[in-house]
């Protein structure tokens, strides 16, 4: 959601009509993917989840081929002026990855089978539709607008 | 009825939309059931334990039957958690205002 993720801050996710949520689905064929998902979750321990995200994607060609994995993760939460010692500690002690786990399996439960995919859900009575695959902006405030206006599920 | 019991059917139905995607332009149109919402409800078919059970009313003491029917009526783990802000119910990361309608949940990979 790299590309259409600013705008949809900037637009529903500022005016109080959406609120997203991050799932994080690491590929079995991504060996490194788990750990970037561990480093991301040990940022949001100090609150810097969504400008960790970020950082991992933008970089990733980076800290992929690093050497030093768990260095390069540091470096990176110390840049957002996190506690690189407690990041650590959190990111060595492998607790994390009890996030990821129980994402991965709420995903193959609703057959997430690749990434990205989204979905789009109304609370009030849990319509929703799945978007699986990258879409733009446009493409997303249509399904935003047909999933606020549909009408009631259940 | 609880949504427990339609979710066999919501599979289906899902399936069948997979299969339609293959050959279609990316975008969906919204459908009654949401397929997530049931996947939430089903614990049974996850191996770890899910965020529904997790957020379990602390007063039930359930047998076996009455936990299944409590997942139903369990507080939806996709909303925002109060006592943790920046979090859902199930613990994910979250971004906005926590009173929103619609929650966009993104599946991404790093790599």
């Amino acid at each position: 959601m790299l590309e259409t993720e600013p705008q949809l801050k900037d637009t529903y996710v500022a005016d109080g009509q959406v609120r997203l949520i991050f799932k994080h689905y690491p590929l079995p064929g991504h060996s490194r993917s788990s750990n970037a998902a561990e480093a991301a979750e040990c940022a949001a321990r100090q609150g810097k989840f969504w400008e960790m995200k970020d950082l991992l994607f933008e970089d990733v060609n980076e800290w992929s081929s690093s050497a030093d994995l768990a260095g390069a993760f540091q470096g990176y939460a110390e840049s957002l002026g996190l506690d690189g010692a407690a990041f650590r500690q959190c990111y060595d002690s492998g607790d994390a990855a009890s996030r990821w786990q129980q994402d991965v399996a709420l995903g193959q439960s609703a057959q997430v089978t690749g990434t990205p995919n989204f979905f789009v859900i109304r609370l009030s009575d849990s319509t929703g539709t799945r978007v699986p695959g990258f879409i733009d902006f446009a493409q997303f405030q249509q399904v935003i607008d047909q999933v606020l206006n549909a009408p009631p599920g259940q | 009825m609880s949504r427990r019991s339609i979710a066999p059917i919501v599979l289906l139905l899902l399936a069948g939309r997979l299969l339609m995607a293959c050959q279609s332009p990316v975008i969906t149109t919204p459908i009654a059931e949401n397929p997530l919402a049931a996947a939430t409800d089903t614990p049974t078919t996850v191996p770890e334990p899910t965020s529904a059970t997790e957020s379990a009313p602390p007063a039930a003491e359930p047998t076996e039957q009455t936990a299944q029917a409590d997942a139903g009526t369990a507080p939806n783990p996709l909303l925002a958690d109060p006592d943790n802000p920046g979090f859902t119910l199930d613990g994910s990361p979250t971004l906005g205002d926590p009173d929103a309608p619609i929650v966009i949940l993104d599946f991404s990979d790093f790599q």
